[in-house]
């Protein structure tokens, strides 16, 4: 696909915007197949989503997904008027998860040079689908032609009712109580209109004693609403206009005439701003009869960007449509900072969409506190951090400082200690996301799995507020969706029956926890299903030869823990979905990949429960140096149990020469690092150093280095490709850091040395 | 690449070790630094002499001399480390000493003999030959993640 020239600066925003916008669709459409029911909420969300979608990929010249977005807004339009329509509750999300995954992988072609896809198909099942809602609808005149969109709801009043309330007479305040009774009833109309169109101008509310106060509204219960309004204090009457009265279209019908002129001001320094102001324009072209706007030669002249970032854009249109919702698409393109009337008779908004437009200051506001950052640069921030942390130790513990007894340059130093230490929390704290974005694209993942398997599940959540470094979020999707994947196929039971007769719910149930504790993220998926029967597992296994010890041998833990094996599935059938022998293993390599672990429990009949434990975050660990010869290498604080001098009898050396310690009845292997490592220069007289004793995945083992030299927060730094290629990794090491002097350290992988003595 | 510099010529970094010339081309080099402590890595090729700090970065240092399987020198005054860039990875390389930087010319310029029986042409991918003599042109990838021996 290519993008226009010029556009290219913008395409990362676009991608973002879209992506971000189909993520929230698709959380939309969950919700309510869920709960079965659209609230008007959501399908003004939805109808707002594919709008906006709608006009950014026409801006950037992606004609096709303009397209399709625009065929699911008509249909949402339709829905929009009359919810009833709609029969066919599944086929609907069919259609819509269908346009939004096309537009998902469209997005991902973004930057390739493919020809745009074809969508035509999906269009005309749409647009098809749109014909027979608009076919139950009988007579309502909703659309011209299909492709044409639709008009705004002045020009097919469907279901509009016209009502004119009269106040009874001496009424104070009658703006006021204006109000008051167009919020009684704001919430349970789709829309609502009235004449005067503001009540808070003495004119209007003049207008309102003499001629009463006149408003149309859609509603799905018009009588409800007539009972409101008619019940509301200090109503005299309340007479429903056969005729539409002439002054009811006045709103619209009084800005065609005198056009409504907008100011609207771009973000500071969001750069390009001509072309924003075309996006604007395209966003609302559509639904405006008239729109002209200055400067004019937005398109070409690069120049207009500076009038507009100094003088703002003005648009001058007339539409059909409420001005609050041409406000509001206005306000909701990117960038867009903010949107302000400026007719002399400044227009507010009417009283009957107040509540939606504080919906929407509040949505404003709720958007303007946050920004979304570029990951690179928060990366390039994390390492920055990194940089201070060790320069601040390269100035304070300076060997030139040696000896000195500085009062004021120790106050000072410990002032920048609290304070780097302060700023660290804070930068690990931006790039702090809830899990609860990872958890919502299982839902997706089960919807799926429950249509195209038969079984019934329900996925619940614990604890998605649990907050995770996104670098460790981005890399846990796949793991997650394989364990879910794993849960739905072969955890619940193909037949409720089987389920009922275990007595469980016949629904099944998985459950998606995340909580912290202690710097490490622990999260599970868990399933009620049929779980899993150790001594198949190691039948199964011992088939395949991947048995490391005599099967006896295996206790179930050990059992279960197979099936991350490579090589090992326990479906005898492959399914669409997981068995292919690929899966669990790739889960446990990504997870180990993030520095985690992962485990299997599980109960027969009962279900099964994966647990996995990660860091919080990858890149700051606190270690504890040790020195061995003249190296010096870091352990990672949270595997060491303890330290001790090696005291007389301690020491076992068994018929190989095998050392070993025993601490408090128990015997751990000894490593000495300095031949682990093949490092010269070590003690080798066992008391003269110092044993640590090590624990990960339920391995420990003793590990011999000549001294502690103190401990220190290390921030990881990779390995370069070269060395990588020569594997360190394999040897357990796990990547370096920098010390506060400058030199270098080598962060040690307890749990492969662990794995591999 | 190789027809390019072949063709175009272009800016090389001429350094000595043991006694060699050898060209590096321009495009690489980061810069040039004096030796400073290394830090060594356990378990890795003899010619990975270990790893550096440049400014935060961990860079690793490879020994041409061990590369070339030459013995190793006392590093002295003028012995620097020559940092390149090749890709996203950014490896020092330690050399006796630099001498300048030439203007090749596309004339200046043979191919290495395919057969020939040296030791080095492995990591050789030019021969550069005016009037102050003859210079080694590296191939950088080669030099240093060319696994074999």
């Amino acid at each position: 696909m290519r993008i226009d020239a010029g556009m290219e600066q913008m395409t990362d925003m676009f991608v973002f915007e879209t992506t971000s916008l189909l993520e929230q669709l698709e959380q939309i459409l969950m919700k309510t197949e869920k709960e079965n029911t659209f609230e008007d909420e959501d399908i003004n969300e939805i109808f707002r989503i594919m709008h906006t979608i709608k006009g950014s990929s026409a801006m950037m010249g992606l004609e096709n997904m303009s397209h399709l977005a625009h065929s699911v807004e008509d249909l949402f339009y339709i829905i929009r008027e009359d919810r009833d329509v709609v029969k066919d509750t599944a086929k609907l999300y069919d259609l819509v998860f269908t346009a939004s995954d096309l537009l998902r992988a469209e997005i991902d072609l973004i930057n390739e040079d493919v020809p745009p896809t074809d969508f035509s198909e999906v269009m005309s099942n749409i647009r098809a689908y749109a014909q027979t809602l608009k076919g139950g609808d009988g007579d309502k005149e909703t659309s011209k032609a299909d492709g044409q969109g639709f008009r705004g709801p002045a020009s097919g009043p469907s279901g509009m009712t016209t009502l004119r309330i009269r106040f009874e007479p001496g009424t104070a305040m009658i703006g006021l109580r204006a109000t008051v009774l167009i919020n009684s009833v704001a919430d349970r109309c789709i829309s609502i209109n009235t004449v005067p169109v503001e009540f808070d101008s003495e004119e209007s509310q003049r207008q309102m004693e003499s001629d009463g106060l006149i408003i149309s509204f859609a509603a799905d219960d018009p009588d409800a609403v007539l009972s409101i309004l008619s019940e509301g204090t200090a109503v005299a009457s309340c007479e429903e206009l056969n005729e539409k009265h002439p002054k009811t279209s006045a709103q619209s019908g009084g800005a065609s005439k005198a056009l409504t002129t907008v100011r609207v001001m771009f973000e500071p320094g969001c750069k390009m701003e001509n072309l924003r102001a075309l996006m604007v324009i395209n966003n609302i072209r559509d639904d405006c009869k008239e729109i002209y706007y200055s400067p004019e030669n937005i398109e070409e002249d690069q120049s207009s960007a500076n009038v507009i970032r100094t003088d703002g854009f003005i648009i001058r249109y007339s539409s059909d449509l409420p001005d609050e919702e041409i406000l509001r698409q206005i306000g909701e393109t990117p960038s867009v900072k903010s949107v302000d009337t400026v007719t002399a008779e400044k227009r507010t908004e009417t009283a009957a969409a107040e509540s939606t437009a504080a919906d929407k200051r509040h949505r404003t506001e709720h958007k303007q506190s946050l920004v979304s950052v570029n990951l690179a640069k928060l990366d390039q921030l994390l390492n920055m951090m990194g940089e201070i942390v060790i320069a601040e130790a390269m100035v304070t513990a300076n060997p030139d400082l040696k000896g000195l007894k500085l009062d004021n340059f120790q106050k000072a130093a410990r002032q920048l200690r609290k304070l780097n230490s302060e700023m660290q929390d804070i930068v690990m704290s931006i790039r702090m996301v809830p899990i609860s974005g990872a958890f919502n694209k299982m839902t997706r993942i089960v919807r799926d799995m429950k249509v195209k398997l038969g079984k019934e599940a329900e996925l619940v959540f614990e604890g998605e507020d649990t907050e995770v470094d996104k670098s460790v979020i981005d890399n846990l999707n796949d793991p997650l969706m394989h364990m879910v994947r794993n849960s739905m196929d072969h955890g619940i039971e193909d037949w409720q029956e089987e389920r009922v007769q275990a007595g469980k719910p016949p629904v099944g149930k998985i459950v998606l926890s995340a909580s912290s504790s202690s710097g490490e993220v622990v999260i599970s998926v868990s399933d009620d299903g049929k779980g899993m029967d150790p001594q198949k597992l190691l039948a199964k296994a011992e088939a395949n030869g991947i048995l490391t010890k005599p099967r006896s041998e295996y206790t179930d833990k050990e059992a279960f823990n197979l099936i991350m094996l490579p090589g090992f599935s326990t479906n005898e059938q492959v399914t669409e979905f997981s068995g292919r022998g690929v899966g669990m293993d790739v889960v446990k390599q990504s997870i180990e990949k993030l520095g985690g672990t992962v485990s299997v429990d599980s109960k027969k009949g009962k279900g099964t429960t994966f647990t996995i434990k990660i860091p919080l975050s990858l890149s700051i660990v606190d270690g504890m140096e040790v020195s061995v010869g003249r190296s010096i290498f870091t352990i990672p604080i949270n595997y060491i149990k303890e330290s001790f001098k090696l005291r007389e009898g301690q020491l076992i050396t068994d018929t190989e020469g095998k050392e070993m310690i025993m601490i408090r009845g128990e015997c751990f292997p000894l490593i000495r690092l300095s031949r682990l490592y093949e490092l010269d220069g070590g003690y080798e007289d066992l008391t003269e150093g110092i044993i640590i004793l090590v624990e990960a995945d339920g391995r420990s083992a003793c590990l011999f280095a000549d001294e502690l030299i103190g401990e220190q927060q290390v921030v990881i730094k990779p390995f370069s490709q070269l060395l990588i290629s020569c594997g360190v990794k394999q040897n357990g090491m796990a990547g370096c850091s920098i010390l506060g002097d400058g030199s270098i350290t080598i962060i040690m992988d307890i749990s492969s040395i662990l794995a591999d003595n | 690449m190789e027809d390019n510099f072949a063709s175009k010529g272009g800016e090389v970094l001429t350094f000595i070790v043991d006694g060699v010339l050898y060209g590096i081309e321009i495009k690489y080099v980061n810069e040039i630094i004096g030796v400073e402590q290394i830090t060594t890595v356990p378990k890795v090729p003899e010619h990975i002499k270990g790893v550096i700090n440049i400014r935060g970065k961990i860079v690793p240092i490879i020994s041409v001399r061990k590369r070339f399987g030459k013995e190793e020198a006392a590093f002295d005054e003028r012995t620097c480390i020559i940092v390149l860039e090749i890709g996203d990875n950014q490896v020092g390389i330690i050399v006796d000493r630099v001498r300048e930087v030439v203007i090749a010319r596309p004339s200046d310029i043979c191919a290495t003999p395919s057969q020939s029986g040296v030791n080095q042409s492995r990591y050789i991918k030019n021969i550069i030959e005016d009037k102050d003599g003859i210079k080694l042109l590296l191939n950088c990838e080669k030099l240093i993640f060319d696994e074999t021996m």
